[in-house]
């Protein structure tokens, strides 16, 4: 008796120590046994998120640092709105430099860094990706402005529908149009912005010359220059900054052997590692659908992938409407407006600075342009590319196998 | 009959002890291992239903929520979210007076975790849990629970891009 007494407890006592065990699916080095994640939203108008792995938090907290170090130097290089501090350890920024026109001006290799490289993809793309047509730029976004909820009687643009409907209510935030039994959030629609504004911003753009423009980038005993001409000339960043700051921290990331990290840079931008609990290490990335773009709505289709960057330029955010058309913040230096070939341009390559540059280019491209610049380019960039078309179509060149269902 | 109660007792001790361990290794599993991984997002519900009135995610850090439906004579809209102090507050079901009782619910983004700060009822046991980054929190006089799910769920997408 004593001993199936003795049997029963040693079994209890088993089975309560094995409930003990700490849920772990992995077998974990001690190179990646710490987990952390962090974000900020000071630095370039964008909340940054950032989870990797390393060995402790004492490690984890200084790359933190590190990062947040990286993203803070170049908004304040880069930035067009602000100068720089009387305190600052720069020499110039964007915002200083389009003050002093035709004046060759000492950089900062990180800047100059940047700036090189946006020259570069200017060529490449044939003038396609052009950072000095900020006044052009400033001028669409003039007309972009906060949303407002439409009143009853007003007439509406509904996203998905791409139809124009009258409101006939408004009840708890959610709004009713003639003929659909559903209701809309302010989300799903656009008031349409009149002719009138429309013009004025193409009349004010057909007024800069940008045939005139020059940046003349030079380098001397290892100091660094920048002299840039032209009466409306205006060097803007922001289509490359956020993207070539990510990968700058992807870089780090790596040089400090972390394996297993994800990096997003607001809805449009993320790089990545390796998963640490899917099968393969892959991430599963969902694409942005630019028609259904309310938060409860599925993406459009999805893919796997890792240690890529995935960067999407789309004219699902800050856009106005008129006469069916979507005009955003994406400007072509082609034809000083927004161009209406595709919704969003998706791009997955190996460097977000970039890939944020093209996806900014290949959306003013059209159909024919774009399939130019694949023959020549995409296999020496290893870039896949994925467009949502105007027509709802979408259009794949892809190189990498990363299992699609699009 | 001494030697029988003898054997009695010691089978009360042997059986006590089996429950005090079975119990012991119950209390030491929830308490300290079922709840310690990471939580990308806290959902608050109201009732019976699994639509959260709002959710905490920490990841993005920012609050998602819908209008919870209260009797018109209640004069605020609920959830109220204060940024500021970092708190959601829904109206709960406790009714003091015949009015329905409001339950106060910290967040902290950096720490992952929530506290319900204030709330009415009998016991105050929810109050009473403290500040969780896992185990669910619920508050049953006031039909209000949270709950969170952890950081990485294999049937969905990791990004939106």
């Amino acid at each position: 008796m004593k001993k199936t007494i003795m049997f029963i407890m040693t079994l209890l006592i088993s089975i309560g120590l094995v409930a003990c065990k700490k849920d772990n699916p992995n077998d974990v080095d001690e190179a990646h046994s710490y987990a952390h994640s962090f974000a900020f939203d000071n630095y370039m108008s964008t909340l940054i998120r950032v989870n990797f792995r390393t060995s402790s938090r004492d490690k984890a907290l200084n790359i933190q640092q590190e990062i947040h170090d990286i993203y803070k130097m170049y908004h304040e290089l880069t930035t067009n709105y602000d100068p720089l501090s009387v305190d600052s350890l720069y020499k110039q920024n964007i915002y200083s430099i389009n003050q002093q026109k035709d004046v060759t001006l000492e950089i900062d290799k990180e800047l100059y860094d940047v700036i090189l490289l946006s020259e570069e993809l200017r060529v490449i793309t044939n003038g396609f990706f052009n950072i000095g047509i900020g006044e052009i730029v400033d001028a669409w976004k003039s007309i972009i402005t906060p949303e407002e909820l439409p009143n009853i009687g007003d007439t509406v643009f509904l996203t998905e529908f791409e139809v124009y409907r009258q409101v006939t209510q408004i009840d708890k935030g959610r709004i009713y149009v003639e003929g659909y039994s559903q209701s809309f959030s302010p989300f799903d629609i656009k008031m349409d912005v009149t002719d009138l504004a429309i013009n004025e911003v193409k009349t004010t753009v057909s007024g800069i010359n940008i045939s005139d423009f020059s940046i003349e980038l030079t380098e001397e005993d290892n100091r660094y220059y920048v002299k840039i001409s032209g009466a409306n000339i205006k060097l803007d960043l922001g289509a490359i900054s956020k993207g070539y700051a990510t990968q700058k921290a992807m870089d780090y990331l790596v040089s400090e052997g972390v394996k297993y990290f994800s990096i997003s840079a607001g809805s449009s931008s993320i790089v990545i590692g390796e998963h640490f609990q899917r099968e393969g290490g892959r991430y599963w990335i969902e694409l942005t659908n630019p028609i259904q773009t309310t938060t409860q709505s599925p993406g459009y289709g999805t893919f796997y992938a890792k240690n890529v960057s995935v960067t999407t330029s789309g004219n699902y955010e800050q856009y106005v409407v008129n006469n069916f058309k979507r005009y955003h913040h994406i400007v072509s230096p082609e034809t000083k407006e927004p161009a209406h070939f595709y919704h969003t341009v998706t791009l997955i390559g190996e460097d977000a600075g970039l890939l944020d540059a093209l996806s900014t280019a290949f959306f003013s491209m059209s159909k024919e342009q774009l399939e130019i610049w694949i023959e020549l380019y995409q296999e020496i960039y290893q870039l896949d590319i994925i467009t949502f078309n105007q027509d709802r179509t979408i259009t794949k060149y892809l190189l990498r196998d990363i299992d699609e269902d699009f | 009959m001494q030697n029988r109660n003898k054997t009695q007792n010691r089978r009360d001790i042997i059986l006590v002890s089996i429950l005090l361990v079975i119990i012991g290794s119950v209390f030491v599993y929830f308490n300290f291992f079922a709840y310690n991984q990471d939580s990308a997002v806290a959902h608050i519900y109201y009732g019976n239903s699994n639509d959260p009135i709002a959710s905490i995610d920490f990841v993005n850090q920012e609050i998602k929520y819908r209008k919870q439906d209260v009797p018109n004579d209640y004069d605020d809209i609920y959830p109220i979210i204060d940024t500021d102090n970092r708190t959601i507050t829904l109206l709960g079901d406790y009714r003091v007076d015949g009015r329905r009782q409001i339950v106060v619910i910290q967040y902290n983004f950096g720490a992952k975790s929530v506290k319900i700060i204030q709330e009415s009822s009998p016991n105050n046991i929810c109050s009473l849990e403290g500040t969780s980054t896992g185990k669910p929190l619920i508050c049953l006089p006031n039909r209000i629970r949270i709950e969170f799910e952890k950081t990485y769920d294999e049937n969905e997408p990791d990004f939106t891009v």
